[in-house]
């Protein structure tokens, strides 16, 4: 039975980052690889750097110097067009801004326009994808209420069925169980689960049960300093959760 | 149900601004209407219909600016003259009078005024596209410190000159739908229809940004770019129609939340036709109350669409509740 | 002669010298006035008492001699300080110049008030009475007297017209009750088309009525020729027809209410009598 070789999707080296280059974050550079295809948790207390690490993956100004290698590309991140950044990237913030009166189709829909364009429309198989995801998410009877009349854990669903949907590369995951109920939850890890695979997956998460479950690797931070990166089996063996959240300790 | 409540709604708007040129100053009499210059014909012809037509306009034009405004900056209280654009025409065009002894209405005026409130829109943009101006927040707050230092000047200038700038000053600051040949309401109204389709082609940018800088990156939508591109047009659109009609408040704020309200346009590119139609009826509808109700004193139309306007939206509200 | 015959005598003449010297303070007390319009200014010069004005509000141009008095405020809004550094024994106002709470103050501080009204040619010589009655002297220029002669002349009502003065074109506002130029057209023989019942000094109308109440004559003050223009073609809109109608009356001449529009009324009048 021969193992499968597993591609490299993303290449960090030296990765500093912080919001100004006099601010900044981890002191020592950061270098670590990721798989293509894995669902990685990313997991550390608050304010160790997980939203900070995402956004610096997508090239964004909190990368200050270093080089992400994504997807065979031959420049860093930081140097991308907007277009090669749509082709490659999906991304959910913590704190996703919304239009209230915006419908959860239209919302999920836009999706699309990373590779309609603006001007695009929605083609027919794609219509038939959007309404899987609705199902998939458990969105099909509120598809045509409003963003702002749903509860905050409807909307978080409807947001990740928006960022599942998008045909990206690799998806990056701010938090985003933070206001799921745990039948949502358990329903999340399976939805990403599905995608193993076909897209990389990077989810900032609190919730180490279905982590150590799910994930096939574990990026680990704490205080400024890339605590672990690797599989997550070797991550729990090793007890590094501890390290990381010593009132865990059974 | 909903649907019909909204059709018979409709119904009952386009029926009143139809009617709207019949009313005025003068009783017409309705035989005399074909008769070519009789003074029914005149007044109807050549004063109130071309008015209507550019109060649908402006009308149109202020309610889907507005819509843009508060879609672009995330901001529900955003509207066209949150920049400072009216500010800067009006500025303008005042200080055309008192440097340049333009009077108001005449080219060299107008020039002014739009001199002054496109050298605010480069400003604008030139700070929206750079590095302090990464953010929606940002560029509304600068703008809103043009505004205020571009009031104030304002202000200045005519606490110092008030009796020489007098009836025109009024119509800058209340609004004042100006009589225009017929040929140049329709070409702005035509504007102001072809200007929402525009950006209604592009509303699906305007969407991608609404979901925040990183989130549009990731949809192709370059964040900067976009808002500097849909702040330009924007503004350059307030600026026009401030040149046309002045200063007319409310209808930029308040008439795209009706729309939400009433019609629940399920994205931003259905709103905005139904911002134009609402936007245009209601100041027609002003309008026409203002020149009706003691005739044939007329009331600036902005005072009217405030009276109105205000009220009406807190029974939208109250019954929404 | 006794002692007491001198000193009396000493008493009595000192007495005089007193009596004199009051006399002399008190008419140079009484010479200070602070004018806050400029066609009061312009009214106290006609009439030969500049010597006791001391002070006149911004913007006034006319005579020519006035634009170098101290200014005491701004057109319609008279500065209380820069009133009273000037020592004045007085403060004229007019009708569009009044400011009552200004007043109070200015009265409690011990200086006199005098509020003249010039709306009308009327209320205009019967402020040249009050002006007299307070400087004390008499006035006979002869601007006054001219002024005077003109006015008396019969048969100024024998033009008769319909008309509007219209003190801005866009949107279209009116000289209503009250202003100085509706009521000289008016004595002139003009029937204004406002009805009486209206109080508004500044009307604004819907053009449309104008139209259609189509007077004989729409006048206007013509500041230079830019904005005559634009009142010209305002006009021209209004009734294609008869552009003639539209008459612009020399803004330097009857835009003041003093005895400058009366001195050039005969030109007014033979403009009208010549479009007829």
């Amino acid at each position: 039975m021969a193992k499968e070789l597993k591609n490299t999707i993303c290449q960090v080296t030296d990765l500093r980052m912080g919001f100004s280059p006099r601010n900044q974050f981890n002191e020592e550079g950061w270098s670590f690889s990721i798989n293509a295809g894995d669902l990685i948790a990313l997991i550390g207390p608050n304010g160790s750097g997980k939203t900070t690490l995402l956004r610096s993956l997508m090239g964004e100004s909190t990368l200050l110097s270093g080089k992400v290698y994504v997807a065979q590309q031959s420049h860093s991140v930081q140097e991308w067009k907007t277009r090669e950044i749509a082709n490659i990237f999906s991304y959910l913030p913590q704190e996703q801004p919304f239009e209230p009166s915006q419908r959860v189709d239209g919302f999920v829909g836009l999706a699309y326009v990373s590779c309609n364009g603006v001007l695009g429309k929605i083609t027919e198989e794609q219509a038939e994808l959007l309404e899987n995801q609705l199902r998939l998410f458990d969105l099909e009877k509120q598809r045509e209420k409003t963003l702002g009349s749903l509860s905050t854990g409807e909307r978080q669903r409807v947001f990740l069925a928006r960022v599942m949907l998008q045909p990206s590369k690799i998806v990056l995951l701010d938090e985003p169980t933070n206001h799921l109920d745990p039948e949502a939850l358990a329903r999340f890890w399976n939805a990403l689960s599905l995608f193993k695979g076909d897209k990389t997956v990077v989810v900032s998460t609190h919730d180490i049960p279905f982590a150590k479950k799910m994930s096939d690797g574990v990026l680990a931070l704490r205080a400024g300093r890339l605590l672990f990166c690797g599989p997550t089996s070797d991550f729990f063996q090793r007890g590094l959760i501890n390290d990381l959240f010593p009132s865990l300790a059974t | 149900m909903r649907t019909r409540r909204n059709y018979f709604f409709v119904l009952l708007l386009l029926s009143l601004v139809l009617l709207t040129p019949f009313l005025g100053a003068e009783r017409l009499s309705l035989s005399d209407l074909n008769k070519f210059d009789s003074l029914s014909y005149r007044i109807f012809w050549e004063l109130r219909f071309p008015r209507w037509l550019l109060t649908l306009g402006v009308g149109g034009m202020l309610a889907v600016l507005g819509a843009t405004y508060q879609n672009l900056f995330r901001n529900p209280l955003s509207e066209p003259y949150v920049l400072g654009v009216s500010s800067a025409v009006t500025l303008g065009v005042v200080l055309g009078e008192f440097f340049f002894r333009q009077p108001t209405d005449s080219w060299g005026s107008l020039l002014c005024g739009m001199i002054l409130a496109l050298l605010l829109i480069l400003f604008l943009t030139w700070f929206a596209s750079s590095r302090w101006g990464s953010s929606s927040e940002k560029v509304i707050l600068f703008g809103l410190g043009c505004n205020f230092v571009l009031s104030s000047i304002l202000f200045l200038v005519l606490s110092f000159q008030f009796q020489s700038v007098g009836g025109g000053a009024m119509r800058w600051f209340f609004g004042f739908i100006p009589w225009v040949e017929t040929q140049k309401a329709i070409v702005f109204l035509l504007g102001g229809v072809g200007f929402t389709i525009g950006i209604g082609i592009f509303s699906q940018a305007l969407e991608a940004l609404r979901l925040g800088d990183s989130v549009a990156r990731t949809l192709g939508v370059s964040p900067q770019l976009t808002r500097n591109l849909f702040l330009l047009f924007t503004s350059v659109g307030v600026a026009v129609t401030v040149s046309v009609s002045g200063t007319i408040g409310f209808v930029g704020l308040v008439i795209p939340h009706l729309c939400r309200m009433i019609f629940k346009p399920s994205s931003f590119r259905i709103l905005l036709p139904q911002a134009f139609l609402l936007g245009a009826s209601f100041l027609v509808l002003c309008d026409g109350l203002s020149r009706a109700l003691v005739p044939p004193f007329e009331f600036p139309v902005g005072v009217m669409t405030t009276l109105i306007g205000g009220p009406l939206f807190l029974v939208v509200l109250w019954r929404r509740n | 002669m006794s002692c007491f015959t001198v000193k009396t005598a000493f008493f009595r003449a000192s007495l005089g010298f007193m009596a004199l010297g009051l006399l002399a303070f008190a008419d140079s007390g009484s010479a200070r006035w602070v004018s806050t319009s400029p066609q009061v200014t312009e009214l106290l010069f006609q009439l030969g008492q500049s010597q006791h004005l001391v002070g006149t509000s911004d913007q006034t141009f006319y005579p020519e001699a006035a634009k170098q008095l101290p200014k005491v405020g701004l057109l319609f809004n008279p500065n209380l300080e820069a009133i009273v550094a000037q020592n004045p024994t007085g403060i004229f106002w007019d009708e569009s110049s009044y400011r009552p709470d200004l007043e109070t103050k200015l009265v409690r501080l011990g200086f006199k008030s005098v509020r003249l009204n010039l709306s009308s040619v009327e209320n205009l010589f019967a402020s040249i009475k009050k002006i007299n009655e307070v400087l004390g002297n008499r006035i006979d220029t002869p601007e006054l007297l001219q002024s005077e002669i003109i006015w008396k002349k019969a048969g100024y009502k024998s033009v008769t017209f319909s008309f509007i003065a219209l003190a801005w074109a866009e949107p279209p506002i009116l000289f209503g009750k009250d202003t100085f130029l509706l009521n000289l057209l008016e004595e002139l023989g003009g029937t204004s088309i406002l009805p009486v019942h209206w109080s508004n000094s500044y009307p604004k109308v819907s053009a449309e009525w104008l139209i259609s109440k189509n007077p004989d004559y729409l006048f206007f003050l013509k500041h230079d020729d830019a904005s005559s223009l634009f009142f010209q073609n305002q006009c021209r809109k209004w009734w294609p027809k008869t552009p003639e109608k539209c008459v612009g009356i020399p803004a330097e001449k009857f835009a003041r209410a003093s005895l400058t529009p009366l001195l050039h009324l005969a030109g007014l009048k033979s403009e009208i009598e010549r479009r007829k």
